[in-house]
């Protein structure tokens, strides 16, 4: 090769790697969800199940939805390259479509988990910051919990888990069949909740 | 060239007239006395279910009746109304909202189907032996079924459900057995449970 061609040679190097990299002041994202937090969406594995009253009044749900996907895109301006994760699960009831649980992580801007309870409650909580944010979704005027929280080694209907999200909302937030209260586990989802009306259910069988 | 023009202006006038008419009621169908019957409701009526488990809830029924004009029904300046009679019955524990309606028929109808009956639980649609589109075989008859027999009753199947995918451990409406005497007598699900009225 002439030293001509080698300088032509660097100078298209060069050129592809400045054209490739990012704008100064700014870099790739690249940010994938842990096994912990994806174990927050149910496993696809749960096509369905039942959930019991204490009237023995059944329930069954079945997935809807589900999504895990990786995306990869570059930034217009600047050639940075953005990698996140979107993973979620909705189930629907086999009774009524006004009855539903959906769960959903994505790690764009932080990871972000947004749950969404018969099409008109709706919470969002941040691992990255551990703790409750309002929805994202603000322009609905859902109710959002009045308090979220992951708490240890809990008991629900006799069986012991290690690990249980409980979302509380407010009785005067939520309509009389609304939902006061919601319990998820990972992996499974949602194991109980409570209506307003005081009517609980149970997953059957518990997991 | 000017009989074009002519033509054309009429053809306006004529579209224009026909454009703005007010619309006038044309036919007033009424139900007749077997459709009126084949709803044997009343309005604030309170009836009782008991599950298979045992539990007995109420559910509140209201009824009404109508004239309405289907969209089919309102043409240019005429339109028809159709009288229909509806019972709507809910309760809050199970949730159940169910719709039983019948529709007064055109005559040219009336070979077809007599009852026009439609039943909906929640938002799931009812047919009668899912015969959609057969209503000529409909009729009350004395039936039996799950052990039980019922006098003139007809059986209403959920035919398409949107959340059956065919898993079996998730459980489904299955059958609605509805009597002329009584309305909804049962109700059955997939996994053999049910809800059946207390007499």
């Amino acid at each position: 090769m002439s030293w001509l061609n080698k300088i032509k040679f660097s100078v298209i190097i060069m050129s592809c790697s400045i054209l490739s990299s990012c704008c100064i002041g700014y870099d790739d994202y690249h940010k994938l969800l842990t096994a912990e937090q994806a174990a927050w969406i149910p496993d696809p594995s749960l096509k369905s199940f039942i959930m019991e009253n204490e009237y023995g009044i059944k329930e069954s749900f079945v997935l809807d939805s589900f999504e895990d996907t990786i995306i990869t895109m570059n930034n217009d301006k600047c050639n940075c390259q953005v990698v996140f994760q979107r993973r979620s699960a909705a189930y629907i009831s086999t009774f009524t479509t006004e009855h539903h649980f959906e769960q959903s992580l994505n790690t764009l801007n932080f990871t972000d988990l947004d749950i969404g309870i018969n099409w008109k409650q709706q919470a969002s909580w941040d691992f990255d910051k551990n703790e409750q944010i309002p929805h994202s979704y603000t322009s609905n005027n859902y109710p959002n919990p009045t308090s979220i929280s992951i708490v240890s080694d809990t008991t629900i209907n006799k069986q012991s888990y290690p690990k249980v999200m409980i979302l509380k909302f407010a009785p005067a937030d939520v309509e009389e069949t609304g939902v006061i209260e919601a319990d998820f586990i990972p992996l499974q989802g949602i194991v109980y909740y409570k209506l307003k009306n005081g009517v609980s259910f149970y997953r059957n069988p518990m997991p | 060239m000017s009989n074009q023009i002519s033509f054309f202006l009429l053809l306006a006038i004529t579209a224009s007239f026909y454009g703005c008419c007010k619309p006038e009621l044309r036919h007033q169908f009424e139900l007749s006395a077997i459709q009126k019957e084949a709803i044997p409701y009343t309005d604030n009526q309170k009836i009782s279910f008991i599950t298979n488990s045992g539990y007995n809830f109420d559910l509140d029924v209201t009824l009404s009746t109508d004239f309405i004009i289907p969209m089919d029904f309102e043409r240019g300046c005429f339109y028809d109304e159709f009288e229909k009679i509806l019972a709507t019955i809910t309760s809050e524990n199970p949730k159940l909202t169910i719709s039983i309606s019948s529709t007064a028929l055109p005559e040219w109808e009336s070979d077809i189907s007599i009852y026009d009956l439609e039943l909906q639980v929640n938002d799931k649609w009812f047919y009668p032996d899912c015969q959609i589109g057969n209503y000529s075989a409909i009729d009350f008859a004395d039936t039996t079924i799950y052990n039980r027999h019922f006098k003139n009753a007809m059986v209403f199947e959920l035919c398409y459900d949107y959340t059956n995918k065919g898993d079996t451990s998730a459980i489904y409406f299955e059958k609605i057995v509805y009597s002329k005497e009584n309305g909804i007598e049962l109700i059955t699900f997939t996994n053999n449970d049910y809800y059946e009225l207390v007499k």
